[in-house]
């Protein structure tokens, strides 16, 4: 099987990929690791995002003795976000025969750290996935607000999480196609 | 002869040792270290009694490998360095007896620090306009950026607290005068504020409520694509601090 790889690879990419290939380099090893603890591998483009939130900091307030409006705070209010990944190719999957055409991937958290996955929108990644639990409840009263304002329940159960932080995407650049073979090649060892 | 058992402490943590001896009349202890041969970052256990039954000694993780980014593979191992620990006791009879224990020294903070992005304190002042017959926001009122202060989870007692603490100092600065200063400001959520109106009181408040939720977000749209030059250019500052392991940039920004 890895022989036929190396073969079409040889023939579509070039002698470069050919000497790529024969590399053993540590990072395959890192996400061979990813791959093997993820339940979803995909490659899609961030298309938007929702914020998550606690609507209870989400009450609008005011303060009559200054007239003013106490503007929220997202520090508060704000416990996350949903990308919305519009997907191109699934790598692993549950279910081999269904066609996946979006995944919702859940990022908690009210701002980026070192060490979270960098999102951007537009931007296409390999994303590593795993089923997102809750296992503290600490999302079970926290809510989607939708692009028209209202307010829906967050199921926590719907969504995937990233797996290790920023080390379960790959940014996807014009000229790096064979990351997305170096994924292939990892996961045709499974 | 009773040794305590292995531990695991963070760095800069106080390690304590002990041996207890049962049997025999102790007239001597050393107490030393070893580590895996070529560990970088000066491997040390500076005992403060290394010749007393107990003696303490502060937490110091070492490299190994000596690199100064954690290897792809088995990067614990990295983040986990691992002395070995020996007593030696000797006896007045002459006899000596030796025991061993460890000391793995962790180095992972995760973050190790981080500073989030200001926010508007206060709020707008409001009132009714009659000549359009429409609640509006009048003037700033007690609006405010409020800078977040850098919060550092690595101690102050590790050998990597300096190195983080002007790591992240530089993204204060970067959010009060640097790069990242045009974001989450007064007047720019002021401008989208001012002409937002209501038909009572309680729509001005809820479309007040509505902008300001959409503004952060969009200014936090605006920071996610600058995050990438903020910390190239605090890892500039921090990656020529000592230790130059860890805390490094990496090549990931």
């Amino acid at each position: 099987m890895i022989k036929v790889f190396a073969i079409i690879v040889l023939f579509l990419g070039g002698l470069a990929s050919v000497v790529w290939l024969q590399q053993t380099n540590s990072s395959d090893d890192n996400l061979k690791s990813l791959a093997a603890n993820s339940d979803v591998i995909a490659i899609g483009i961030v298309e938007k995002s929702f914020d998550v939130v606690r609507p209870e900091e989400l009450k609008p307030k005011t303060e009559e003795k200054s007239n003013t409006i106490v503007l929220p705070n997202p520090q508060k209010y704000l416990v996350g976000k949903i990308f919305r990944i519009k997907v191109n190719e699934i790598l692993k999957g549950k279910n081999e025969n269904e066609t996946v055409d979006y995944l919702d991937v859940f990022v908690p958290g009210s701002f980026w750290k070192k060490g979270d996955p960098l999102l951007i929108e537009g931007q296409e990644y390999v994303f590593i996935l795993k089923d997102f639990k809750d296992e503290n409840g600490s999302y079970s009263n926290a809510a989607i607000l939708q692009t028209n304002n209202k307010q829906v329940a967050f199921n926590s159960n719907s969504y995937y999480s990233i797996l290790r932080g920023e080390k379960g995407i790959v940014e996807i650049k014009s000229d790096e196609s064979s990351v997305i073979q170096k994924i292939k090649r990892i996961l045709n060892k499974y | 002869m009773i040794v305590n058992p292995p531990q695991t402490l963070n760095d800069g943590d106080t390690a304590n040792f002990n041996v207890t001896v049962q049997g025999g009349s102790p007239t001597s202890y050393l107490w030393t270290f070893e580590v895996p041969s070529g560990a970088g970052n000066n491997p040390n256990v500076p005992f403060t009694s290394p010749n007393s039954a107990m003696t303490s000694a502060r937490a110091h993780w070492f490299a190994y490998p000596n690199q100064p980014c954690a290897p792809s593979q088995n990067p614990n191992t990295y983040w986990n360095s691992k002395y070995k620990i020996k007593i030696k006791v000797t006896f007045n009879n002459g006899r000596e007896t030796t025991k061993d224990t460890s000391l793995t020294v962790n180095s992972y903070w995760d973050p190790a620090g981080y500073v989030a992005p200001p926010t508007i304190s206060g709020g707008p002042a409001y009132g009714f306009d009659p000549q359009r017959n429409l609640w509006v926001i009048t003037k700033q009122g007690s609006m405010q950026r409020a800078a977040s202060p850098r919060v550092i989870n690595v101690p102050s007692t590790s050998q990597f607290f300096n190195k983080t603490d002007r790591h992240e100092q530089k993204h204060e600065e970067q959010y009060a005068t640097g790069i990242l200063s045009d974001l989450f400001t007064v007047s720019s959520l002021f401008s989208v504020l001012s002409t937002v109106t209501g038909t009572s009181e309680q729509d001005l408040i809820n479309n007040v409520n509505q902008a300001t939720i959409n503004w952060y977000n969009q200014q936090n749209t605006g920071l996610q694509g600058r995050l990438p030059a903020a910390e190239r250019e605090a890892y500039n500052i921090s990656d020529p601090i000592a230790p130059h392991y860890v805390y490094q940039n990496c090549g990931r920004f």
